[in-house]
């Protein structure tokens, strides 16, 4: 089974994407900041990160950078996930390291 | 209910409670800039789980109060205390709704009204702000 | 934004008469309760008392608090301030009386003996209401030992229910109860100036917290053959009052019966219930189909 990492602090969203990926067959971790992730991220061979942008503690764009650097995290693929259909924001995600950018809430057709 | 629901209301409620705090402290530390991120995190996650239900005219509210919290924090407006209580109505309104949302999973029918109402408000400071810098020029 | 600093600590232990109103609309809006402004003294010296018990210095502040704590624990501490307690043992007895001469025979008939009666006693206040009828029933009634009673009490206040358990009364409270009944259901505590229910009556019945403008609250409340609700709706203002009634009827079973408090009428409230003259009161039923 395909093991994904949802990190965003809104325990509602968080929530609703663990729904959607069981829903897709994902077995999911879930991780409230960018600290936890890294801790929850490293020895644990995740297939998928979906990283929301506005967090406290590290936020998306700074964990991807951060884990870019990291080389146990370093070939995973990152889905930024933000609430702003904005081009600059899309941007920073690309340029951060992150390898899909979409707006939440998710839908199913899009992942 | 709906436990995503349930979750909702209960994680928007701490949200409000937060936000009520950093108002408060806002007035006595106009524009300190943690104070001015928090809220706006606030603000922006009952926003972004709003998102997952049906209830448009919650939504818009909150994401105006947004909209005006990161003009705020970007340095191009400033609070004033009488913002501060227009602000603090507009959880109200929030609130109240969060409160039908848990006994009725839906909005009254006078919240797209409401909303709006709450909208023109914010309009209305946020010309009399442009107005005064225009002045002070 | 110096005058933001200067507002914020300004105008101390002092309310404004816009800040009376939002506190107003917003506590009717909780609770169903509205205070008119020949109230006004009242509700500011609670709302300073509970300022200075949080340690508020404005009233800005503690509203702030109040409207948006994600537990309500403030508010309901504010409400257990707001809400009079004012009552004493066989208080308005006519209907007492009327309940154990008419309304139970007429519901056993209904219902046939071998089915619990239930009884709703809101606002239970410091429980002299609901232990009335309690008393009465096995005083006044003798069908008693044949059938099955459940008397459920309710309020909005947390600490009332509280006195409820430990039902311990002052000479006041008890003053309209026969001597006779005072010894033997009450022991004296304290030096003889108090006295506390016995036990068997505290355990008989159930006290719950229930805030009638709350419809997720209200909801479980059903299946009821009776309900006292007697000098609480006088509180409410008409939408509140119709909304209780809307309660009320949903809580009862076909047929049965509400007691209200002697100046107030269902009739000017709603039109849902038939009235029902007895010999020694009026009461409001709901109506079988």
């Amino acid at each position: 089974m395909k093991k994904i990492l949802i990190v965003d602090d809104a325990v509602t969203v968080r929530m609703y994407h663990r729904q959607l990926m069981e829903s897709m067959g994902f077995e999911v971790t879930e991780a409230e900041n960018g600290i936890e992730a890294l801790e929850k991220g490293i020895g644990e061979d995740f297939d998928l990160f979906l990283v929301d942008v506005n967090m406290p503690k590290k936020d998306g764009y700074r964990l991807v950078e951060e884990m870019r650097q990291v080389p146990e995290l370093q070939a995973i693929p990152v889905m930024m996930i933000s609430t702003e259909e904005d081009d600059l924001d899309k941007q920073k995600a690309y340029m951060a390291g992150a390898n899909f950018y979409i707006v939440k809430p998710a839908k199913p057709d899009e992942l | 209910m709906d436990p995503m629901l349930e979750s909702f209301i209960q994680e928007s409620r701490e949200n409000l409670e937060a936000a009520g705090h950093c108002f408060l402290e806002l007035e006595k530390k106009p524009g300190d800039v943690e104070l001015l991120n928090d809220l706006f995190r606030s603000m922006h996650t009952i926003k972004g789980s709003s998102g997952l239900f049906d209830i448009p005219a919650l939504t818009r509210v909150v994401h105006a109060a947004e909209d005006v919290l990161d003009i705020v924090r970007s340095g191009g407006m400033e609070l004033t205390p009488e913002h501060i209580d227009l602000f603090l109505d507009c959880m109200d309104q929030v609130g109240a709704w969060l409160d039908d949302l848990e006994t009725s999973a839906s909005l009254p029918k006078d919240a797209e009204a409401k909303g709006q109402a709450s909208l023109r408000s914010h309009e209305r400071f946020w010309d009399i702000q442009v107005h005064q810098n225009r002045f002070d020029l | 934004m110096n005058h933001a600093a200067a507002n914020a600590v300004g105008n101390k232990s002092e309310i404004t008469d816009s800040e009376f109103v939002r506190f107003r609309d917003f506590f009717y809006r909780k609770t169903g309760i509205r205070f008119d402004d020949n109230k006004r003294y009242f509700v500011d010296k609670r709302l300073l008392d509970r300022m200075e018990k949080t340690n508020h210095e404005s009233f800005r502040s503690y509203f702030t608090e109040l409207r948006f704590q994600a537990s309500g624990e403030e508010l309901q501490q504010l409400i257990n301030a707001m809400t009079v307690n004012e009552t004493y043992f066989f208080r308005e007895e006519y209907q007492l009386e009327c309940m154990v001469e008419s309304v139970l025979d007429e519901i056993v008939r209904l219902k046939g003996k071998n089915k619990t009666i239930r009884i709703w006693s809101i606002p239970s206040s410091t429980g002299e209401e609901p232990y009335s009828i309690a008393l009465y029933l096995l005083e006044k009634w003798p069908m008693i030992d044949e059938v099955d009673v459940e008397i459920i009490s309710s309020d909005i206040d947390t600490k009332v229910l509280e006195r409820c358990r430990q039902g311990i009364y002052n000479e006041r409270s008890v003053h309209n109860l026969p001597k006779d009944l005072l010894n033997r259901y009450f022991k004296p505590t304290s030096g003889g100036k108090f006295y506390q229910i016995n036990q068997d009556l505290r355990e008989s019945i159930d006290f719950t917290k229930v805030n009638l403008a709350d419809p997720v609250q209200t909801r479980p409340y059903r299946d009821f053959d009776l309900i006292f609700c007697r000098n609480l709706l006088i509180y409410f203002d008409d939408a509140s009052r119709r909304q209780a009634a809307d309660v009320f009827f949903d809580a009862l079973n076909p047929g049965g019966y509400i007691f209200l408090g002697h100046s107030e009428s269902m009739s000017r409230i709603s039109s849902l219930y038939k009235v029902r003259k007895f010999p020694k009161a009026i009461s409001y039923q709901k109506p079988f189909v």
